[in-house]
């Protein structure tokens, strides 16, 4: 497999973001004039402050069925161990010869409930390894976050789970990834919301020609974020 | 149930809002999985955990090799010693050196054993795990961290030496049949495509009365050296040249030749316009193989670099003052450097053989005895070397402010190298069972900053 592909993954993937942003922003706004004319604030007309206006006039739940979350991070991450499920053997930390990174991510979600949101995740994000070498891993994945908290504090938990695109040197490799996520926002502004976010990641790289080469690969990583609110 | 109402309603919403990004995304994703888990020759995290340390030269197994001779390629260091390693040409003594990943197509490539570099590419010879099998000769893409395999024309061959002459990659074989050794002499074309054989052996084969019939059919390469105008190369005690790699002879004609010594290296300096010969102790045999005498260490030095018909000159014996019942060196490698009084001749040394008249044997003596320092005139002549620290037990010039001194050890290669700017070279020494030692040279003031272990 050529290196080239990776870059590739990751211009398709922010484009397909960008895209999904500017095809919500056209869908979107019609329906969500109509939600607000029909639910809470009924004599309230769009004008060129929506959707904003609209959100400030929310009672109860501020994140309502069709709002969407663009969501990007930044920070580091870190290998907890490597599992050889041949033998049990468990490399932890410093051990699995993978030292820290940096990574980036970029999401979309749309809630479907106003607690439950899907969405999909680019997020990927690189360590060295102690001979030097890079090791670029770029985790595509289906999201689903279930919003705590109250304004204007968040708890955002939830789960991804898709694949994991993994490349070093001449080698690549797509696995399976199930990533665990959690946060804490503070909403600073009615469309703005900073915080940091946890993800657990799981990534099982299964070699079918050569099982001697299995091993789980389990990461954290540690983000500041910022989620724009829509 | 209104609930779950909502959730299918919010399913829709995000299948009819979102299916064409999420289709493509799980397209895409299957596209990949399809093309990418096929032909994997190494798993990735398993190939991580068996990355070993960084700093390789902390582990008492690699201390206890023999490093090769030091080489810079690009902005990096590189050197051979069962497995190819390399630092950054930074200015820190004691870099952090990293052990380079074998070539991984399948050839079990796993212990290096040459390189060196050509016009700025790292070239390296592979064995296998049994270190009688030859994997054969690849190039290093260091920006990549890949390699290639050069050529198949030497495939089956072991290469015991690589040497970069006249940005010509120079290649000498191995081969083993029966008890018998045969060597060769090869070079790669400017395209890297094809290996050609050199005239050397051809000649050796039809002039050389000095080997053993018993021992080997042919003697290997020990070094090589290009002065501008020859390709010159020691095999057993005998110097061969010649303007071009297919027109080799054997040296025999021109005044003050090293003669009946054994030969050890061949290195040119450009600074003492001279082709400098380190020689060391022998155990000479007759035409039966019988030894019958050993010899003392010795540089030689060819004045200029004449076609034909240079003069010589011979050093004054060098000696280690300490242990005069054993002043017969093996002179290793030879570098100048530069110096407060001038350019300075160093040479390395290691063990020493020792006849002793009395018992009719001969014993090793050990265990080294470091480098010396001398200074040649201002001409270059080494004619009459000053013996400027005397190899007594301070092995360092006074002159300097080395920390340290490498006493006791026995220095295999010198090589004074460019480092991170214009400003500062690098002078390392590889010895026989401590590592790799490094230390600077300040260009703009003369200093040097001390031997420190790499």
């Amino acid at each position: 497999m050529k290196r080239t592909k990776l870059p590739v993954v990751l211009l398709l993937s922010f484009g397909l973001c960008a895209w999904s942003l500017s095809a919500q922003d056209a869908q979107t706004a019609p329906s969500e004039a109509q939600n607000g004319a029909d639910a809470d604030n009924p004599s309230q007309a769009p004008d060129d402050d929506f959707p904003f206006v609209e959100m400030e006039a929310r009672t109860g739940d501020y994140f309502q069925k069709g709002d969407g979350l663009f969501n990007l991070r930044l920070g580091g991450n870190g290998a907890i161990a490597t599992i050889n499920p041949n033998d049990g053997t468990v490399n932890y930390f410093s051990d699995t010869n993978i030292k820290y990174g940096l990574g980036l991510t970029v999401s979309y979600l749309t809630f479907v409930t106003n607690k439950l949101a899907l969405g999909g995740e680019v997020s990927p994000f690189f360590n060295s390894t102690l001979t030097g070498r890079m090791l670029y891993t770029v985790p595509l994945t289906f999201e689903c976050v279930y919003m705590l908290g109250k304004a204007p504090y968040y708890f955002p938990v939830g789960i991804g789970a898709g694949v994991a695109l993994s490349d070093i040197n001449e080698y690549f490799h797509v696995d399976p990834i199930i990533k665990p996520r959690v946060g804490f926002y503070y909403q600073f502004t009615t469309a703005l919301l900073l915080g940091i976010e946890a993800q657990y990641q799981f990534i099982p790289q299964i070699y079918y020609e050569n099982s001697d080469y299995n091993r789980i690969g389990n990461f954290l990583t540690i983000q500041i974020s910022a989620v724009y609110h829509m | 149930v209104r609930k779950t109402h909502s959730l299918l309603g919010a399913l829709g919403l995000l299948l009819g809002a979102h299916g064409l990004l999420l289709g493509a995304l799980g397209l895409l994703t299957i596209v990949i999985s399809l093309t990418a888990t096929c032909s994997q020759t190494n798993g990735i995290y398993a190939d991580i955990e068996s990355e070993t340390a960084t700093n390789v030269f902390t582990t008492t197994a690699i201390q206890k090799s023999s490093p090769g001779k030091v080489f810079r390629a690009g902005d990096k260091f590189y050197m051979a010693a069962l497995s190819l390693y390399t630092r950054d040409k930074a200015l820190t003594e004691g870099g952090s050196w990293t052990k380079i990943t074998p070539p991984s197509d399948g050839s079990g490539a796993t212990y290096c054993t040459e390189a060196t570099a050509v016009n700025g590419v790292v070239y390296a010879a592979w064995l296998g795990e049994d270190a009688s099998d030859a994997v054969g000769l690849y190039s290093y893409d260091a920006a990549n961290q890949t390699w290639t395999k050069v050529s198949t024309d030497l495939d089956g061959l072991q290469i015991s030496g690589l040497f970069s002459l006249n940005n010509t990659l120079v290649i000498s074989t191995r081969e083993t049949s029966g008890a018998t050794t045969y060597y060769n002499v090869y070079y790669l074309a400017a395209d890297g495509s094809t290996v050609t054989q050199t005239n050397l052996y051809k000649v050796i084969a039809a002039t050389d009365t000095e080997l053993k019939a018993d021992a080997c059919s042919k003697k290997p390469i020990v070094s090589a050296a290009y002065d501008g105008v020859n390709y010159w190369f020691i095999c057993g005690v005998s110097l061969y040249c010649g303007t071009s790699l297919n027109s080799l002879a054997k040296l025999s004609d021109e005044s003050g030749m090293p003669s009946g010594y054994g030969l050890k290296s061949l290195n040119w300096s450009s600074d003492l316009g001279r082709l400098l010969v380190a020689t060391g102790s022998a155990m000479l045999p007759d035409s039966s193989g019988t030894a019958i005498g050993t010899t003392p260490g010795y540089v030689y030095a060819r004045i200029g670099n004449a076609a034909s018909g240079a003069t010589w000159e011979k050093s004054p014996q060098i000696t280690f003052a300490t242990d005069d019942s054993a002043p017969y060196s093996n002179m290793t490698d030879t570098v100048v450097v530069p110096s407060a009084s001038g350019l300075t001749l160093l040479v390395g040394a290691e063990n020493s053989i020792q006849y002793n008249s009395g018992s009719n044997q001969y014993n090793t003596k050990g265990p080294a005895y470091g480098y010396g320092t001398f200074l040649p005139a201002a001409d270059g002549s080494i004619a009459a070397l000053s013996d400027y620290n005397a190899i007594t037990s301070q092995l360092v010039c006074t002159y300097t402010n080395y920390e340290t001194t490498l006493y006791d050890e026995a220095v295999t290669h010198l090589a004074y190298l460019p480092g991170a700017d214009d400003t500062h070279m690098i002078l390392f020494a590889s010895t026989i069972q401590d590592g790799l030692w490094s230390t600077t040279y300040n260009i703009s003031n003369g200093t040097w900053g001390g031997w420190t272990e790499e």
